[in-house]
C-alpha cells in the first residue's frame, strides 16, 4: 500500500489515498448499482467499494461512526476519525480482494487482518491532542457489510459485516435481511424506533469481530448492502421493501431506478446513505421489474402504509417471517472460523 | 394520516457550582446555555430535524458543607422555554463546597430518574455532567438533615439505576447518553469505564475545554441522535 520511505510523505499518501474514495471504478462492477449520498456535501462518512476480476466480485458499504468517532484530525485535512475509517475499510478491502489473484495459489490472509491494519495505519497518523474516554468514544470506527462472489455466474455468496449496515438479498418472496446486526436490539422494527448502540463495529481502538456467513442464492435476486442511512429512517421493514419495489416500478432503467431511490430515501434519510445492488441472473430490466410486480401488489395489498403504530406493529408480525428466513440460515460457517 | 417518525431529545445538564469552580463557572455557564444552540445549529447543518427538546438543570455542592447542596429545576422546553432556561443557568452561584470530593454521584442519580420524554418515535436522553472534582462515595452525607431519601444505597445501585441491555429502570438503554467534563478521579472513571453510553473528557480545574474537543462532543451527541 504505501512504498515510500519518508514518513511525512507515507502520512501524505495514505491520506491522499482515502480522500480519493468513494469513486466509481473506471469499469464499474458488472452491472453493479451503487447511490452514495453524504449528508453534507464533502463531509460524507460513508464510503463503497465495487470491484470486479475476471469472475470474482466484491462489493460493500462502509459506515463511519459519527458519533463514536467525531474526533477531528489534522492529518486527515481536518475529517474525522469517521471520516478517515470508512474510506480505510474500504481500501483494504480493496488490497484483500486483490491480493486473492496475486496470491492465488495460497490462502489469502482474512479480510478482517487487512481492516486491522488499515485502521492501525490511521491511527498512526494521529499527532495527539485531546483525549476522550468512555465506550462511545472509538478511534476511527466503521461499520461493514459486503458481499463477495469468487464466481458471478454461480449462486455461492459470502457475506461479511460488522455493526448495523445490512446486507439483504431481494427475490420474488421479498426483502430478506441477509446479515444480523452488531446491536443490542435484534429486532429490525424495534430498532427503528430506539436505535440502539452497537456492540461490535471495526475501529482502532479495541478488537472486532468481522462476521462472515456463506449463502446459497436462488436466482434470479438482487443482492444488497446498505448502510443504515438508507433504511434506518423508515417506519418499517415493509416500508424499506416498498421503497424498493415502486421505485423499481416506476423506472425504465437500472440507473433510472437508482435515481428514484435516491431521491426517495433523500427525502426522509437524517444520515448519509450508501446502497450498492447486484441484480444477479436477470437478463434485463424488464425482466427484472417483472419478476417484483407480482411481490410489489402483494405488498400494497397486505403491507399498505399504516396508520398507527399498533397497525404497524401487527403488520410487522406477519411480515417478520419472511424478511428473517435468510437471516436464520446465514450462520457464520463454522469450518471457516471467525475472523 | 400517515405515520412519521419523530424525534425528541431530552437532555439533563449537572453543574457543580462550589467555589472551586469560580474560575470556570462562567464558561460552563455559557457552554450549558451555547450547548443546546450548538447541538440544534449542528443538526440544522447536518439536515437532522428535531421534533422536541427539553433541558433541565440540577446544580450540586456538598451537603456536608453547603446551605443549597442541590437544586434541580423542571425541563424547559426549547426554544419555547429559552429565556426561562438561560435565567435559570444565569442565576447559578459558585460558593461553598467543603473538602475537594463534592456529591456529584447524587446528582447524577436525580438525572438518571428525570421524567424522561415518552413522546415521540425515536429519543434521545443526554445527561452532562460538568465538574473539576472527585466525588464522594454515594450516601457519605446520609445522615445530614438535607440528605434526600431514596437515593441508591450505594454505587452498585446507582450502577443499576444506569442499567444495560437487560436492565432499565429509569431510563431506556438505548437512548441514553452520558457526556462527562469531570477529573480522571474516582468514580467518575469508574464510571467511564463500566458504564455503557458515556463520552468522558478529562477535565483539569481552572481550564477551559479547547474548542476543537467542545466540536466533538457537539458532534458526537449530533451523530447519535
Amino acid at each position: 500500500m504505501i512504498e515510500n520511505n519518508n514518513e511525512t510523505d507515507e502520512k501524505n499518501d495514505f491520506f491522499s489515498m482515502l480522500s480519493k474514495l468513494p469513486g466509481m471504478p473506471e469499469d464499474p462492477a458488472g452491472q453493479m448499482l451503487v447511490i452514495c449520498r453524504p449528508k453534507v456535501e464533502g463531509c460524507g462518512e460513508d464510503c463503497f467499494l465495487a470491484l470486479q476480476k475476471d469472475e470474482r466480485f466484491f462489493c460493500g458499504v462502509f459506515d463511519g461512526c459519527g458519533g463514536s468517532g467525531g474526533k477531528v484530525y489534522p492529518a486527515f485535512g481536518g475529517h474525522t476519525g469517521a471520516w478517515a475509517a470508512s474510506r480505510a475499510a474500504a481500501a483494504s478491502a480493496g488490497e484483500w480482494f486483490l491480493s486473492g489473484f496475486q496470491n492465488k495459489n495460497k490462502e489469502a490472509p482474512e479480510l478482517a487482518s487487512y481492516v486491522r491494519k488499515y485502521l492501525k495505519t490511521c491511527k498512526e497518523q494521529d499527532t495527539g491532542g485531546q483525549v476522550l474516554l468512555g465506550s462511545l468514544s472509538k478511534d476511527f470506527p466503521t461499520t461493514i457489510a459486503a458481499f463477495c462472489m469468487n464466481d458471478t455466474k454461480g449462486n455461492i455468496v459470502d457475506f461479511y459485516w460488522c455493526g448495523d449496515s445490512r446486507c439483504y438479498v431481494l427475490d420474488k418472496d421479498g426483502l430478506h435481511q441477509v446479515t444480523a446486526d452488531d446491536s443490542a436490539v435484534q429486532d429490525a422494527m424495534q430498532n427503528l424506533r430506539e436505535d440502539a448502540a452497537m456492540t461490535n463495529v471495526a475501529s482502532a481502538s479495541q478488537d472486532f469481530i468481522l462476521h462472515r456467513g456463506t449463502k446459497k442464492i436462488r436466482k434470479p435476486a438482487v443482492i444488497l448492502a446498505a448502510t443504515d442511512g438508507c433504511f434506518g429512517y423508515l417506519l418499517s421493514p415493509m416500508e424499506w421493501e416498498r421503497t424498493l419495489l415502486e421505485t423499481m416500478h416506476c423506472a425504465s432503467s437500472e440507473e433510472k431506478w437508482m435515481d428514484l431511490l435516491d431521491e426517495r430515501i433523500g427525502k426522509v434519510s437524517g444520515d448519509d446513505y450508501t446502497l450498492t445492488a447486484w441484480p444477479h441472473g436477470f437478463r434485463s430490466f424488464t425482466e427484472m421489474k417483472q419478476t417484483f410486480e407480482a411481490r410489489l401488489s402483494f405488498l400494497e395489498k397486505n403491507y399498505p402504509a399504516a396508520e398507527s403504530e399498533e397497525e404497524l406493529f401487527r403488520q410487522w408480525e406477519k411480515y417478520r417471517n419472511g424478511y428473517e428466513s435468510m437471516l436464520a440460515e446465514c450462520k457464520e460457517d463454522p469450518e471457516r472460523g471467525w475472523e | 394520516m400517515a405515520l412519521k417518525m419523530t424525534y425528541n431529545v431530552d437532555m439533563c445538564f449537572c453543574i457543580d457550582a462550589t467555589g472551586s469552580m469560580g474560575p470556570v463557572i462562567s464558561k460552563v455557564k455559557e457552554n450549558a446555555i451555547s450547548f443546546y444552540q450548538d447541538v440544534t445549529r449542528e443538526m440544522e447543518r447536518k439536515q437532522k430535524s428535531l421534533d422536541h427538546m427539553r433541558v433541565r438543570v440540577i446544580v450540586f455542592r456538598d451537603y456536608v458543607a453547603d446551605e443549597e447542596p442541590m437544586m434541580v429545576s423542571r425541563f424547559f422546553d426549547l426554544p419555547a422555554q429559552a429565556v426561562q432556561f438561560e435565567a435559570c443557568i444565569n442565576s447559578i452561584e459558585a460558593n461553598g463546597g467543603g473538602d475537594e470530593p463534592e456529591d456529584g454521584l447524587e446528582a447524577l442519580a436525580y438525572a438518571i430518574r428525570s421524567d424522561w420524554t415518552k413522546e415521540g418515535t425515536k429519543r434521545r436522553n443526554i445527561i452532562v455532567v460538568w465538574t473539576d472534582a472527585s466525588t464522594h462515595a454515594i450516601g457519605y452525607a446520609k445522615e445530614q438533615p438535607k440528605y434526600p431519601k431514596g437515593m441508591p444505597a450505594d454505587f452498585n445501585e446507582l450502577t443499576k439505576w444506569w442499567g444495560d441491555s437487560q436492565m432499565e429502570p429509569y431510563i431506556k438503554n438505548a437512548a441514553k447518553r452520558l457526556v462527562l467534563f469531570a477529573p480522571d478521579a474516582p468514580y467518575w472513571k469508574q464510571i467511564t469505564s463500566t458504564w455503557n453510553n458515556v463520552i468522558h473528557y478529562p477535565s483539569t480545574a481552572g481550564k477551559g475545554l479547547q474548542e476543537y474537543t467542545y466540536k466533538e462532543i457537539v458532534d458526537a451527541i449530533c451523530n447519535s441522535i
